[in-house]
């Protein structure tokens, strides 16, 4: 008996001693294939006209920052000069969040905006310190913080320079957050469309400032769990030495199980004083796939599968319902279409094909142009529930990033469902896009309303969106102004509703566009799509649309046609 | 003696409402954690859309009763069989968030809170 005992577990510790030997043998397995000189030349060929854009761009706009700081030397805080200024500033650095002008103690005294208690004046600290000496060693020079979470939660980094008083004296520091997303995504999304590439972006320090997926932003390429692959680690290593070159790795690839090889290049950029970014450019996006998908549910479907879990998640447990809805194998599951639930703070609930995201709060979470999906999901829950746009990847077509519809409906007051389809006919799944400038320049439209309301007030923008050749008009965008009771101040695109109450105006989808853009001015400002009668054919179109309140009781915003 | 008068009687007044509010939002609890029928308003546009789902009662619902915080409820007959009920232009000129409750009234007369749902109109 005792030896038929050791021959099993001899037996059995020498499968073991074979198996772990074989996936010691497979993780090592994948080895680096070296890269032509031809792929690097085509790959620097394309990165670096982005990197000097992107200097050009961060010299810009600290030499903004600069000129307005000159400014504001020995200009007292209550003079209506300083916000205008900052105003200004906001407008002219259209992938900025705010701009603030902080005392010696970092204690905010004048802001362009003040969304919450922790933007409040004489009680807002700055979220980096910087001695006198720091802002003189400097120079012209602005001073670049790390990536981190800035006022109201958003984050980015900033710009700082000095601000001194009528003698001299140093007084201060105005600041401008930087939305990292914004400066970013658009270049990505041209890498993308025009080379096949795709960016991301680390301080010299390891952290990640930009990448297209947004769970990666911010975690430390050294030090992250995530990270540690043999082949990645030194790559990583290479990037934070070197300001440049060129390099390969194993990282996962969009199915986050398998391991595939990545080629990068890279080059530095200097934002400004004290900080390096490595811009890389990697290969690793997948064609699309022509394959079409099995035919696509009906909005109606849609909408009837999101209220079959309504009703299941009324007539039972929160528990249960999420259960189910997790159920890769459940009910819930239909083709391409599952139930995903979040609680209205944007926390994962369900999400039955990533379950590692459940618990994962997403509300920052943005698609390449800027919208915040769960924020919008959100509001539309709050509206009873919906339709609601946005751009994601699809797994169908690897991953690539595809216009869907989504119907969400609230459970109860603390959290919400939905499912979505994806829309192949519309131009944003069709390899179209939103160039980086057509959305700055909506920022800038509608910032600059903003900035001529206060200085010649709100008539006036009134009358220059309603005037074709006014100094306002920017070609192939519709400036609008509305307000908080959804009366149309002046519409470019469609000048007739102009004095009209549109809050009752829905289209196809039932969507009211105008309470969308209220409540999304309402609460800060940013991007949505919408479905709109374009003249003269008044024919359904997507547009992008950008807004931002110019007072508590009026809106501005602007909007482009897609496609 | 007039002092600790006051305290108790303002003791006795706190803990009088206390208790009100606390058994109103108990029955509420109560009456909505298993409704009669299950119903969903929404919003669309200048309407409010009520989708009717299931319930042991569907078939004695006569009417539902649409209540807009700040304003007059409004009752609409349900037909036999109807999956929703329309109400037209009931939220023109409301913004901001309003609590809504739709009330269901069954042929034996009762009235029964069906759903409350806090509405963002902008």
């Amino acid at each position: 008996m005792i030896r038929y005992l050791k021959i099993v577990i001899t037996g059995l510790l020498l499968v073991l001693i074979c198996t772990s030997g074989c996936i010691i043998f497979a993780e090592n397995s994948t080895e680096l294939k070296p890269v032509s000189a031809e792929q690097i030349n085509r790959m620097d060929a394309a990165l670096y006209p982005l990197t000097y854009l992107i200097t050009k761009d961060m010299e810009h706009a600290c030499s903004l920052v600069g000129k307005t700081a000159r400014e504001l030397d020995g200009v007292p805080t209550d003079d209506p000069a300083v916000e205008l200024a900052l105003m200004k500033l906001r407008r002219d650095i259209p992938f900025s969040f705010e701009a603030g002008l902080f005392d010696k103690n970092d204690t905010l005294i004048a802001s362009t905006e003040d969304r919450g208690k922790t933007m409040e004046i004489g009680v807002g600290k700055a979220t980096h310190h910087y001695t006198e000496e720091e802002l003189k060693a400097a120079g012209p020079a602005c001073i670049v913080s790390g990536y981190s979470t800035l006022f109201h939660g958003d984050k980015g980094f900033t710009f700082t320079t000095a601000v001194y008083d009528a003698q001299g004296n140093y007084n201060g520091t105005l600041r401008v957050g930087i939305d990292t997303w914004s400066l970013f995504s658009g270049i990505n999304q041209f890498l993308r469309n025009e080379y096949g590439y795709t960016l991301w972006v680390t301080q010299n320090d390891g952290v990640v400032i930009y990448d297209q997926d947004t769970t990666e932003i911010g975690r430390n390429l050294i030090t992250d769990e995530l990270y540690q692959t043999s082949s990645l680690q030194d790559t990583v290593q290479t990037i934070c030495e070197d300001q440049s070159g060129n390099a390969s790795y194993l990282f996962y690839d969009v199915t986050w199980v398998d391991l595939s090889q990545i080629n990068v290049v890279w080059d530095t950029v200097y934002p400004g004083y004290g900080m390096e970014w490595r811009i890389v450019l990697t290969d690793n996006v997948p064609a699309k796939t022509e394959t079409e998908t099995t035919t696509t549910p009906t909005t109606e479907e849609l909408k009837s599968f999101v209220e079959k879990a309504y009703v299941y998640a009324q007539t039972h447990t929160k528990e249960e319902a999420l259960h189910a809805f997790n159920d890769k194998n459940g009910e819930f599951i239909n083709g391409e279409l599952y139930i995903f639930a979040y609680s209205m703070e944007g926390d994962v609930l369900s999400i039955p094909y990533q379950p590692g995201l459940i618990g994962v709060n997403r509300w920052i979470r943005e698609d390449p142009n800027g919208i915040k999906i769960q924020q919008r999901m959100i509001a539309r829950a709050q509206q009873g529930g919906g339709y609601v746009n946005y751009m994601t990847a699809n797994p169908e077509h690897q991953y690539a990033q595809e216009f869907k519809l989504s119907y969400v409906m609230p459970v109860d007051d603390t959290w919400f469902i939905g499912a979505g389809i994806y829309v192949q006919e519309n131009p944003l799944s069709q390899n179209h896009y939103v160039t980086w400038t057509k959305r700055q320049d909506l920022t800038y439209q509608v910032r600059n309303m903003q900035y001529l309301a206060k200085t010649e007030g709100i008539p006036a923008v009134v009358a220059m969106i309603n005037d074709p050749s006014s100094d306002l008009q920017i070609e192939g965008l519709y400036p609008f102004s509305v307000t908080e009771n959804g009366i149309h101040l002046a519409d470019a695109l469609n000048p007739e509703l102009a004095g009209t109450n549109q809050l009752g105006m829905t289209n196809s989808l039932g969507m009211s566009i105008v309470r969308e853009v209220i409540s999304l001015a309402q609460a800060g400002g940013g991007w949505m799509y919408g479905l709109l009668e374009i003249p003269p054919a008044n024919e359904e179109q997507y547009v992008l649309i950008y807004v931002e309140p110019i007072d508590a009781a009026t809106y501005a915003g602007s909007l482009i046609i897609l496609g | 003696m007039v002092i600790s008068l006051v305290i108790t009687v303002i003791l006795i007044l706190v803990a009088s409402l206390g208790g009100l509010l606390f058994g109103a939002s108990y029955i509420l609890d109560q009456s909505l954690s298993d409704p009669d029928v299950l119903v969903h308003p929404s919003l669309s546009g200048n309407d409010i859309v009520v989708t009717i789902y299931e319930g042991r009662r569907l078939s004695e619902l006569m009417q539902l009763s649409l209540e807009i915080e700040g304003y007059a409820p409004v009752v609409k007959d349900v037909p036999s069989g109807a999956k929703e009920i329309v109400y037209s232009s009931v939220a023109v000129q409301i913004t901001g968030t309003r609590n809504v409750g739709v009330r269901g009234i069954f042929t034996d007369g009762s009235v029964k809170l069906l759903k409350v749902l806090v509405l963002k109109f902008t």
